[in-house]
């Protein structure tokens, strides 16, 4: 039976490959259409991915004063202060493999807010900041023991840190699909949290003799471009807050360990270093004295 | 002459006035003049020893001469009204006393000043003055406040912190103890004598 020429002539008429299926203007607009919303969603994610991650960057006294397990036991004797002290300051050492670290200018600015606080003690000769370069990562007392022997300090304060970023959108990151959204309107959300501990240590002892923390959150906005700097700007800033506190801490943990010592709570000698200075003072107590027995003795009289 | 013990009508303390102002002149003294009376170990093995009784009149702040002079004015002055000589001895040879047992004692020790340890021992001098006339309980009482207040420093390391403002400056209790051995002995010395002499 032969075919009839109308079905020959439909089948006829398909395009023989399936991209000239699609070439029929209805489905052509279509498939145009797909294209373009695929396209923007794409490249607006990508702008609206673009700056969103966390990120973080620490120091541990830890690991640089017991970095091997077996020596987290180190025996601390009874620290023997010899006044007036000189002290020597540093931040523990870090071996950052992403290059994520602070500055040694921004560390240099940081640690001579700690030095003014010890420089108004009246027990403090010196105070110095110890170059980078001295303190190896992992070195322990031992380390210690040879900046003490360079720079003939007897107390050292390490200051350790922990500093972690977020970044999110907002509703405003909704703009960053237009390009030029993500450099006009804040669409990202920033929160950098800052911890300090400044911990004070007797080097020949081993021993902690005081620590001190501070802490520091900031919150921010910014464009899509301009989070980076943002970020680097929040993260200077709020170091700086966190070692504002730790200084303000570091103040009153430092009364309270003179009080201690007063006290003999304190589990520290003092001594003071050959050569010294020695001057007479009396107090009140002297004056009370003489007053009370002089009292005492008009009434011993009248009796 | 024995010394006159016996308590009498108010004489003006003229010497406690003397020694007052004494003390206000050496504390304004420019410091290279100053430098010249400071008690000092090497100068005074070089024979310099009028700084064993002259460094105890430098100060090292207002208020550490405040806080010393307060206590030599009241205790010298009552001093004054039982035995001027007595005051004399004491003011002229326990500074000495105490400077030599500093400078043989406390070896670290390079400078001193301050006039705690004369002030102690006027203290003492008066106080035993007072128990030999048999003045009584209040004076003994004195005495072992005075004698427990210097153990309680020498034994209290925090008296060494912040006492001066200047870090290298140690708060010296040996000089307190000394200050009492000194004004005890001349006190006793001057009654024996004046009992001898009687």
């Amino acid at each position: 039976m032969p075919f009839p020429m109308a079905s020959i002539e439909k089948i006829d008429s398909r395009p023989s490959s399936p991209l000239l299926y699609y070439t029929s203007p209805m489905k052509a607009k279509t498939a145009l259409d797909l294209l373009t919303v695929f396209l923007a969603v794409v490249f607006t994610g990508c702008v609206g991915m673009y700056g969103r991650n966390r990120n973080s960057r620490s120091s541990s006294i830890a690991d640089y004063l017991y970095p091997k397990q077996e020596r987290l036991l180190v025996n601390p004797q009874m620290p023997v202060l010899e006044l007036p002290l000189r002290v020597g300051l540093a931040f523990a050492p870090v071996e950052n493999p992403w290059g994520n670290e602070i500055s040694s200018l921004q560390k240099e600015q940081l640690l001579e807010r700690v030095a003014a606080t010890f420089r108004a003690q009246n027990f403090v000769k010196s105070i110095e900041v110890i170059p980078a370069g001295y303190l190896r990562k992992e070195g322990s007392f031992t380390n210690l023991d040879q900046v003490r022997r360079l720079l003939g300090i007897d107390v050292v304060v390490l200051v350790s840190y922990d500093q972690m970023q977020f970044t999110d959108d907002n509703l405003l990151s909704l703009t960053y699909w237009t390009i030029v959204g993500a450099y006009l309107f804040t669409g990202n959300k920033n929160d950098t949290q800052t911890l300090i501990e400044a911990a004070v240590y007797d080097i020949p002892s081993r021993s902690l003799l005081f620590r001190a923390p501070g802490s520091n959150q900031i919150k921010s906005t910014s464009t899509a471009i301009g989070t980076s700097e943002r970020r680097r700007e929040d993260a200077a800033k709020s170091l700086a807050l966190a070692m504002d506190d730790v200084t303000k801490n570091l103040d009153l943990n430092l009364a309270q360990f003179k009080e201690r010592i007063k006290q003999g709570s304190a589990n520290v000698q003092i001594k003071h270093q050959p050569g010294y200075t020695g001057g007479g003072a009396l107090d009140a107590g002297y004056v009370l004295l003489l007053l009370g027995c002089g009292g005492l003795a008009w009434l011993w009289r009248r009796r | 002459m024995a010394p006159a013990l016996k308590g009498g009508p108010f004489r003006p303390p003229w010497l406690t006035g003397f020694l007052c102002a004494l003390a206000f002149v050496l504390h304004g003294l420019p410091p290279s003049v100053a430098s010249a009376l400071a008690l000092e170990r090497t100068p005074i093995w070089q024979g310099q020893l009028w700084r064993l009784w002259s460094g105890h009149w430098l100060h090292f702040s207002l208020s550490h001469l405040l806080w010393d002079l307060l206590v030599v004015v009241l205790a010298a002055g009552w001093l004054e009204q039982l035995s001027r000589k007595l005051l004399v001895a004491v003011v002229c040879l326990a500074p000495v006393l105490i400077s030599v047992a500093l400078l043989l004692f406390c070896p670290d020790m390079t400078r001193y000043g301050g006039l705690s340890g004369l002030g102690i021992s006027l203290l003492t001098a008066l106080a035993i003055t007072k128990l030999l006339r048999s003045a009584g309980l209040p004076w003994l009482v004195l005495l072992l406040a005075l004698a427990l207040k210097i153990a309680v420093e020498a034994l209290d390391g925090g008296s060494l912190l912040g006492v001066f403002p200047n870090g290298t400056i140690r708060n010296m209790p040996e000089a307190h103890a000394a200050g009492f051995l000194a004004g005890a002995m001349l006190a006793v010395l001057w009654r024996t004598r004046s009992k001898t002499d009687s």
